[in-house]
């Protein structure tokens, strides 16, 4: 029998929660400005937005 | 875009990399996905005429249905944490063995009835989220549980939700209610019998099988039977919920046949103390709390109507590739904030927290290891969503779902065809991780099919939507969530290997009855 509590967040796991927290928050407000940006059709903003995506995102991703 | 071997084989590339990254080179879900995102968006430009334009459109349409899968996520995820801070987790665990001694009808009231109650309610992964941690308190492997809790609600998605994926398919189809829910509901009833098989297999090998024979045929009929009175009596919206009702009440008379009488003390249970009656009230009632307010909000008219006054929905233009593919303009998901499953989840979080802080089941600093932990949890799955959400419009937006599924549809004639419509139905479902969105995504096609090749189209469309049920369950997105809560974060590979080839049997099983009933059929 595993206590439930030692299956949970092991310390060494990738993420450090605070941080990668504002992070995905930070990205999520991102995907929301896409749609405005698109509809505003100004495509330096968008090209902008996009970049910042997905940078954020493959960062995420991959952190370590 | 013309169907050719090249195009679709191209079309195949991104779901090949998902599998092929998780299965064979073990990398965790998020990682995967994002993998698979890039390879869609590749194909897409370089062959499939997209422009950048169209890819930003259909990721800003993948955030929109991504929000509204996620909201449900968190709500299930800060909710498996508190009832885990406030012990409820290893309480249910406890009880459930005190309740019923017999060993293979616990793991059938955990798997097949209380995910699939779970399911009738909430969905996209949160049978999983809390009935797996469940089945590891007592005693199970961490994957096996995951794979088990799948499967025991695999059966439940088209009907679960309040019947979300069976209004889809009746509004996609223009077929009424009443003339798709008799076929739906006998496939899907029939499938809790390969669920359950295989769910003892995997917990206790044919013994355990052999064991639960006679209560995996009596709750198959019980749960089955149920669901089709209810969904033919126009209450599809509420079926899995009565039917696992009815199979809760059933095995307790079933635990009560000599076959299921306690002989001897099983020696793999653990010794539990006396657990007093109100602790059990306490610890469940947030439980209870979140069923009477699923319940208020999607049945009693008036008050559905006011709450689904505020709704949340853009508009997007119409989009087209260099190869003539279009989408028509139109509104995104739309998004009902205070009818949702993940704003129900918190507002019983809040009241299920403040009940048991005031009957002593939370301490000090309890609310703050509660958010820490949740957030924490919630990240891995966020991504993984985001990345296979995306995935999916990308392949919807540039035709490659549509190639996939033509390509398949036409490699087969009519005498075969209903096998594999399940197979397309479980495809939409593995990439979009929703039974919903493949229906949405399927069904006109597979409607289109079985009228040139002069098939039932109801049972057609049962096919597909019984094939999407089961698929839902493996799908990337979901299993991530799953993984989440008991400590497999990143280690999805583990599951979907096991889960692929369970599920894969019970669409096999699927299959192969549509199959037979159409040639019965003579259609």
């Amino acid at each position: 029998m595993k206590p439930l509590q030692e299956m949970q967040v092991k310390k060494k796991d990738a993420f450090r929660p605070s941080f990668t927290a504002w992070v995905l928050l930070a990205e999520l407000c991102l995907y929301a400005c896409l749609y405005f940006a698109l509809k505003s059709g100004n495509e330096p903003v968008t090209a902008l937005v996009i970049g910042m995506i997905v940078l954020g995102y493959f960062g995420l991703v991959w952190q370590k | 875009m013309a169907l050719t071997w090249y195009n679709w084989l191209l079309s195949f590339l991104p779901i090949l990399t998902v599998i092929l990254l998780m299965l064979v080179f073990k990398w965790s879900g998020r990682r995967a996905a994002a993998a698979s995102w890039l390879v869609a968006a590749l194909i897409a430009l370089v062959a499939f005429g997209a422009d950048w334009n169209l890819l930003a459109w259909s990721q800003a349409k993948a955030f929109l249905l991504a929000m509204d899968i996620l909201w449900t996520v968190w709500g299930a995820i800060t909710f498996y944490h508190l009832a885990n801070e406030a012990g409820t987790i290893n309480l249910i665990g406890d009880l459930v063995p005190q309740w019923m001694k017999d060993r293979t009808l616990q793991i059938l009231m955990l798997t097949i009835i209380l995910t699939s109650f779970m399911q009738g309610m909430g969905g996209f992964g949160v049978p999983v989220a809390i009935g797996a941690p469940i089945l590891l308190s007592m005693g199970f492997s961490a994957v096996d549980s995951v794979v088990m809790a799948c499967l025991g609600h695999a059966w439940a998605v088209t009907f679960g939700t309040i019947g979300a994926a069976f209004n889809a398919l009746v509004a996609v189809s223009g077929y009424s209610p009443a003339s798709l829910a008799p076929d739906s509901a006998i496939l899907l009833g029939l499938a809790i019998l390969p669920c359950a098989i295989l769910i003892l297999f995997i917990s206790q090998k044919w013994q355990g099988v052999r064991h639960g024979m006679p209560a995996i045929i009596l709750l198959t009929l019980g749960m089955g039977l149920t669901q089709y009175l209810m969904a033919t009596a126009g209450m599809g919206n509420v079926a899995v919920f009565g039917a696992a009702i009815v199979g809760g009440i059933s095995l307790f008379f079933i635990r009560g046949l000599p076959l299921y009488r306690p002989k001897s003390v099983d020696a793999t249970q653990r010794p539990t103390g006396k657990i007093s009656s109100r602790l059990v009230l306490v610890s469940v009632s947030p439980y209870v709390i979140l069923v009477i307010l699923g319940f208020l909000a999607a049945i009693v008219p008036p008050i559905r109507n006011v709450l689904e006054s505020w709704k949340v929905s853009l508009s997007f233009p119409q989009l087209s590739t260099a190869y003539a593919w279009v989408v028509p303009a139109g509104h995104g998901k739309e998004i009902l904030p205070l009818t949702h499953s993940g704003t129900l989840t918190f507002l019983v979080v809040l009241v299920g927290g403040f009940i048991y802080a005031s009957n002593g089941l939370l301490g000090k600093g309890s609310p703050r290891r509660i958010i820490q932990k949740s957030l924490h949890t919630a990240i891995e799955p966020s991504l993984g969503i985001l990345a296979m959400v995306g995935l999916s419009q990308i392949m919807l937006h540039t035709g490659m779902t549509s190639i996939l599924a033509r390509g398949l549809g036409m490699a087969f004639n009519r005498y075969f065809f209903p096998a594999v419509v399940p197979f397309i139905g479980m495809l939409g479902a593995f990439l979009t991780g929703s039974n919903n969105n493949s229906n949405v995504l399927f069904a006109p096609l597979q409607l289109e099919a079985a009228s040139i090749l002069k098939l039932s189209v109801p049972l057609m469309l049962a096919a597909q939507t019984a094939g999407a049920s089961v698929g839902s369950v493996m799908s990337p997105a979901k299993v991530i969530v799953g993984c989440s809560t008991i400590g497999l974060a990143g280690k999805e590979s583990r599951v979907m290997k096991k889960l692929l080839v369970y599920d894969l049997i019970v669409v096999l099983f699927i299959a192969v009855v549509a199959t037979v009933w159409s040639w019965l059929r003579g259609s």
